[in-house]
């Protein structure tokens, strides 16, 4: 299977996106999905798109529609709904 | 006995790199955690802690001079340094009563639950520090542990009633349905959001403004770069203080130096307490599996564009403000780049959800009340600090505009102050 390329964005890239990224690895770790995840602030996703390839956004701020499916992640930070969330990911990325 | 008392009088003594690690182990086996995990995370709060205490070696001790130097220099009287809020939270984790902020914070939270008197279950306990603040103050001012741990509680259950109440338009404005946000500093702005936007809607004309968050970022984003406000203020502090040239530079380079670490220290302290974290949402959350709102860090919702926007137009107001302000003592520096949007996250969903022109005027009026009460707190924190042998320099009276502005705190202080409590 091909690698998949995931960028996690936060508002300002640091902490929450970290979280959300950590998450993701783990999740694809379990299921067997070949991942990388790159976390940046939110302004930056169009210069990162035009630069690299991504397969999904994961998302813990508000985004504006791009080329690549965005995903909202706060789950992750609150745990209300975190297994629904996870298995919209695999399915993403399988 | 008495052996025993010596021997607990002995871990209260033990440095603060020691004894919160030490407390957060403990904890974590309590609650189930395998060791081996719970060493590790432990060990990082740790590395976090004495992180921190360098940095503010650093800064307290390059900065300091500077400002003494800036005050003598300009005769603007802002005496009081904002050390930011990482100073205050190596103070306030660093107390001796720190070793009580989760136990305390736990039980009245989930004895408010089993008792239905609030819907909040505030997984976020690394912000349990919060209400640390007026703990600490308390405990500065009386010297009494259980004074301190009362209004502890106190300041809990007021951000608990705030966080049920504003609940449904937060989470909705956000998107984190089934969530609140119990956070002690940000926690406590969202009536002056509401009494302001109120306001602003009897004004004709200024109830139709609004401003795009996305161009407001693009446009000035760099203004909110830690990195440009470091250098920009510590070149300015410099210069207006006369002093020579390679000292300007040095100051330039450090402030920014402390904007970019202090954040990364905590990092690392953060994903110390990460495990144990998760492990009491867990278990709160199977105990209590009914209808309750899972309370957050408000750090997550820094980062949406309204808050960011708002942010950074704040720098320069909070520096106005700062200059003009009759009787401010304070001269904004560490917190500046991350006390705008932190302050205003849960005043701007009422703002007309998330209005900029509006959250940019309750921001105003939030950042006054602030730049007050983080100045009349000032001596206590600076004193606090130095029971537990923070590096600061002599004559340093230190604050934090972004958590030090906690206008519960500064209420109680003003209160124990009444029967003879001052410093």
């Amino acid at each position: 299977m091909a690698k998949k390329y995931v960028l996690s964005v936060c508002g300002t890239g640091g902490v929450t996106s970290g979280v959300v990224a950590d998450k993701i690895r783990d999740i694809c770790k379990r299921h067997g999905i070949d991942v990388e995840v790159a976390t940046a602030k939110a302004v930056e996703i169009s210069s990162k798109l035009e630069s690299q390839h991504f397969d999904l956004i994961a998302s813990a701020t508000r985004v504006k529609e791009t080329t690549v499916p965005v995903m909202n992640c706060m789950a992750f930070l609150s745990g209300v709904g975190e297994e629904a969330l996870e298995q919209k990911i695999v399915e993403a990325l399988k | 006995m008495e052996t025993f008392v010596a021997f607990l009088k002995s871990i209260t003594a033990l440095p603060t790199a020691v004894m919160l690690p030490l407390a957060i182990l403990i904890l974590s086996l309590i609650a189930g955690m395998k060791f081996g995990k719970a060493f590790r995370a432990s060990v990082l709060i740790g590395i976090g802690l004495v992180g921190l205490f360098a940095m503010i070696g650093v800064f307290g001790s390059t900065i300091g001079p500077v400002v003494a130097g800036f005050v003598a220099n300009t005769g603007i009287q802002l005496d009081v340094s904002d050390l930011g809020v990482f100073t205050l939270l190596t103070a306030t984790w660093g107390s001796p009563i720190a070793i009580w902020f989760i136990p305390v914070g736990l039980l009245v939270n989930l004895l408010f639950l089993a008792l239905k008197l609030t819907k909040t279950l505030d997984a976020d306990i690394l912000n349990y520090w919060t209400w640390g603040i007026t703990a600490v103050v308390v405990y500065t001012l009386t010297g009494s542990v259980w004074l301190a741990l009362l209004f502890f509680a106190l300041n809990e259950i007021l951000i608990l009633f705030i966080a049920d109440r504003t609940a449904p338009i937060v989470a909705e404005h956000y998107g984190i349905e089934g969530t609140s946000v119990p956070h002690g500093n940000a926690g406590l702005w969202p009536p002056v959001g509401i009494a302001m936007n109120w306001v602003i809607e009897k004004i004709p004309g200024l109830n139709k403004l609004d401003a795009d968050p996305e161009t407001i970022q693009k446009k000035f984003g760099v203004v909110g770069d830690p990195i440009f406000i470091g250098v920009v203020l510590g070149a300015i502090l410099g210069i207006a203080g006369k002093q020579p040239w390679g000292s300007v530079l040095n100051t330039a380079v450090t402030l920014a130096a402390v904007m970019i670490i202090f954040p990364r220290m905590l990092n690392i302290m953060m994903e110390g307490l990460r495990p144990i974290s998760e492990q009491v949402r867990d278990f709160m959350k199977k105990r209590f599996n009914r209808d309750v709102y899972i309370g957050l860090d408000a750090a997550i919702l820094i980062g949406f564009p309204e808050n960011l926007a708002a942010g950074i137009l704040l720098i320069p107001i909070i520096i106005a403000l700062a200059l003009i302000l009759p009787g401010n003592r304070v001269i904004p520096l560490a917190d500046l780049a991350i006390a705008g949007p932190f302050l205003v996250c849960l005043v701007s969903p009422f703002c007309k959800r998330g209005n900029i022109v509006r959250t940019l005027i309750a921001g105003t009026v939030v950042f006054i009340i602030a730049l007050y009460t983080a100045g009349d707190l000032a001596p206590v924190y600076t004193e606090a600090g130095k029971t537990i042998g923070m590096n600061i320099p002599e004559g340093t009276v230190w604050t934090s505009i972004g958590a030090g502005s906690h206008w519960f705190a500064w209420i109680v202080a003003k209160i124990l102050g009444l029967f003879g409590y001052v410093l």
